[in-house]
C-alpha cells in the first residue's frame, strides 16, 4: 500500500459549489448557442410545423371542422 | 451649393517621384466620387510637422498615412465608410492587405481583430490604418521625435485613447512591394522609444529587444511576489517508452525545481492512489516542502483531477500543468504570470514542443466547428504567419496542458467542467473564460517540452462533442485572433 503525506482538507462543498458554477455558465451557453443557431423566428416557425403535424393537432382539426365551416359561413354572410 | 468634406484625407509620403506614386494615386482617385482628397508629403526633414499641418488644414472625418508600397482596392473607402458610419465610437479603423504570392498572384494577408499586446510587439495593423482625425489632433498627431518611426509610435497612441479599433475582415490595400523594408538605425531607436513610452503609459514592461525586421520583443513585468501553485495529476508510475523505463512526473518537477527563477510557488500534485511508492519517495526527495499531495482513488476524470489540486492550493494564481512536460526557458512562470497580472487578463499559455523539435501548441483557434492547435507540427523556430509563433499575443483559448490563471478566474468559471473527463474540457474553460469577459493571452517566452504522444489514442466519444459543442457550437467558429488555416484538431 502506498503512503503519502497527504493534504486532508475537506473541500467536498468547494467541489459541489465549483460544479454548480459551472453547470449555470453551461446553461447560458446553452441557450446562447439555441439562440444563434435558430433564431426565435426560426424556432416558432419549427415549433409550429411540429405542432400542425402531431396526432392531437389532426384530429382536433377533424373533430373542430364542422364549427370552422360553420364559422366561416357565418363570417362570409356578415361580410355582405 | 456647398461641398461636403471628403471622409478620408490620404497623406501619401512621397515627393511624387517615388516607384509607385502614380498607381496609388489611380487607386485613390478610383474610389467613389468626393470620398477621398489626396496630398502627398515629401519624405524626410520635419516630415511630422508638416503632415500635422495638412491634417490641420483638411477637414476630412479621418485622415490615413500612407507609403507609396501598393494601391488601395476597389471599394476600399466605401467598406471603411460604410463601417464608421455604422458603428460612430470607431476611431481607428484597419483591414487585410494582399501581398504579392507564388507568381505574382496576391494573396489575402490576414488580420487579427484588435490585439493591444500583440501591438506592443510588431506593428500588425499595416500600411492602410484610418484614424479619426479629432483623436489624431488630439493625440499631436505624428511625433517629430521619432524618425523613421513615426507611424508604429502614431499606432501605439492613438490606439490607447481610442473609443474603438475596429476591424474589417475584407482587402483593402493590395501591396505592391513584397517584402517590408528593414529598419535603419534610427528607426530602431526610435521605435524603442515609442515602446518604451507605451509601455510606460500602459502599465509597465520593458523592451528587450527592437528588431530590424520588426518583431520587438517586449514584457509585461510581475507586480509582486503571489504565489503561484502548480497543479499537475499524475498516476505517479513508471512506464516503458521506446523500451525505456521513465516516469513522466518525476522529470517534470524535477525541471520545475532545476529551471524555475521563479521561487514563489507550490506543487500540488493530484496523485492516484495506485501510485507507485518508489515515485512517492523520489518526488518527496526532489520537491521537498514546496510537494504536496493530493489523494486521487476514483475512476477517471482529468478535470475533477484538477479542480481538486486547485481547491487544495494556496496559491492567488493556479498554473495547471500535464506530468509529461519539461521546462525550457527558466522565466517560464514569470512570462506567463506577467500577462496573467494585466488587467482583466484570465488565462495564459505557453509554447509547447514535441520531443521531435517540432510545435505542439501555440495557442488554441476555433474555426469552421473545429479546434485545433496554433503551430501544430511546424518546426520549432518557425516565425509562422505574420511571424505569430514569435510574439505574445491574445488568442481565443489555450491548452490545459500549461496554463496559468488567477485562482479567482478559475472559481468564478467553475473550474473545468466535470462533464467532460478527457477530451474538450479545456476548449470549455477557456470559452467559459471568455464567455466572463476575461481575456486569454499566449506568449513565446514560456517554452515547455510536452511529450504527449503524436500518435496518442486521440478517441473522442459522442457525449464529449455533444456536450461542448451543445454549450459553445456558435463560438466554435472565431477566427478572431488567428484567421489562419490550421491542420490537425485537438482532443
Amino acid at each position: 500500500m502506498t503512503e503519502f503525506p497527504t493534504d486532508e482538507r475537506d473541500v467536498s462543498q468547494e467541489v459541489r459549489q465549483l460544479a454548480l458554477v459551472d453547470r449555470i455558465i453551461g446553461l447560458e451557453a446553452e441557450v446562447a448557442n439555441l439562440s444563434a443557431t435558430y433564431g426565435l423566428g426560426k424556432v416558432t416557425r419549427d415549433q409550429i410545423a411540429l405542432v400542425k403535424s402531431s396526432t392531437t393537432w389532426r384530429v382536433g382539426r377533424v373533430v373542430l371542422s364542422p364549427l370552422i365551416f360553420v364559422s366561416k359561413l357565418v363570417n362570409r354572410g356578415g361580410r355582405k | 451649393m456647398i461641398d461636403a468634406p471628403p471622409f478620408v484625407t490620404i497623406l501619401v509620403i512621397s515627393d511624387g517621384a517615388t516607384p509607385g506614386y502614380s498607381a496609388l494615386v489611380a487607386s485613390v482617385e478610383s474610389q467613389e466620387e468626393g470620398t477621398a482628397e489626396l496630398i502627398a508629403v515629401a519624405p524626410g526633414g520635419d516630415l511630422a510637422a508638416r503632415v500635422n499641418q495638412a491634417v490641420d488644414a483638411s477637414d476630412s472625418t479621418f485622415v490615413a498615412i500612407i507609403r507609396p508600397v501598393g494601391v488601395l482596392l476597389p471599394g476600399a473607402i466605401a467598406a471603411v465608410r460604410a463601417r464608421a458610419s455604422d458603428r460612430p465610437s470607431a476611431d481607428v479603423l484597419y483591414g487585410n492587405e494582399s501581398v504579392p504570392g507564388r507568381g505574382g498572384r496576391p494573396v489575402s494577408l490576414l488580420k487579427p481583430i484588435f490585439s493591444p499586446e500583440r501591438l506592443r510587439c510588431q506593428n500588425y495593423l499595416g500600411e492602410l490604418v484610418f484614424y479619426r482625425r479629432s483623436l489624431f489632433n488630439a493625440e499631436g498627431g505624428l511625433d517629430a521625435s521619432r524618425p523613421g518611426a513615426e507611424l508604429y509610435d502614431l499606432a501605439l497612441r492613438a490606439t490607447r485613447p481610442a473609443g474603438s479599433v475596429d476591424y474589417l475582415a475584407v482587402d483593402l490595400f493590395a501591396r505592391t512591394v513584397s517584402a517590408e523594408a528593414l529598419l535603419d538605425s534610427d528607426a530602431i531607436e526610435s521605435t524603442r522609444a515609442a515602446l518604451v513610452a507605451h509601455l510606460d503609459a500602459t502599465g509597465g514592461g520593458e523592451v528587450r529587444s527592437v528588431g530590424a525586421d520588426g518583431v520587438h520583443d517586449t514584457r509585461r513585468l510581475v507586480s509582486g511576489e503571489p504565489m503561484v501553485s502548480i497543479v499537475i495529476p499524475t498516476r505517479g508510475q513508471y512506464v516503458e517508452v521506446d523500451g525505456v523505463r521513465r516516469c513522466f512526473v518525476l522529470d517534470a518537477v524535477r525541471s520545475i525545481r532545476e529551471m524555475s527563477t521563479w521561487h514563489n510557488y507550490e506543487i500540488v500534485l493530484v496523485i492516484d492512489s495506485v501510485a507507485e511508492q518508489q515515485v512517492v519517495d523520489e518526488l518527496l526527495e526532489i520537491g521537498g516542502p514546496r510537494l504536496r499531495f493530493v489523494v486521487w482513488s476514483r475512476p477517471f476524470n482529468f478535470s475533477e483531477k484538477v479542480n481538486l489540486g486547485v481547491l487544495h492550493s494556496d496559491g492567488e494564481y493556479v498554473l495547471l500543468l500535464n506530468d509529461d512536460v519539461k521546462v525550457i526557458t527558466p522565466d517560464w512562470i514569470e512570462a506567463m504570470l506577467a500577462l496573467a497580472q494585466r488587467p482583466g487578463a484570465g488565462m495564459v499559455g505557453g509554447m509547447l514542443y514535441y520531443g521531435d523539435e517540432t510545435i505542439q501548441h501555440a495557442g488554441h483557434q476555433y474555426e469552421g466547428g473545429e479546434v485545433s492547435h496554433i503551430g501544430l507540427d511546424a518546426p520549432r523556430g518557425d516565425a509562422g504567419p505574420q511571424d505569430g509563433y514569435r510574439v505574445e499575443r491574445e488568442v481565443a483559448g489555450v491548452t490545459a496542458a500549461c496554463a496559468l490563471m488567477p485562482t479567482r478566474v478559475f472559481r468564478e468559471v467553475g473550474g473545468l467542467t466535470n462533464l467532460l473527463p478527457g477530451n474538450f474540457n479545456d476548449v470549455d474553460l477557456c470559452l467559459k473564460t471568455t464567455w466572463q469577459r476575461y481575456e486569454i493571452y499566449w506568449t513565446p517566452h514560456a517554452e515547455l517540452y510536452h511529450f504527449e504522444s503524436k500518435t496518442r489514442d486521440a478517441s473522442v466519444h459522442a457525449f464529449e462533442i455533444d456536450v461542448a459543442w451543445r454549450r459553445w457550437g456558435f463560438r466554435i467558429k472565431e477566427s478572431d485572433y488567428w484567421p489562419h488555416a490550421f491542420n490537425r484538431p485537438v482532443t
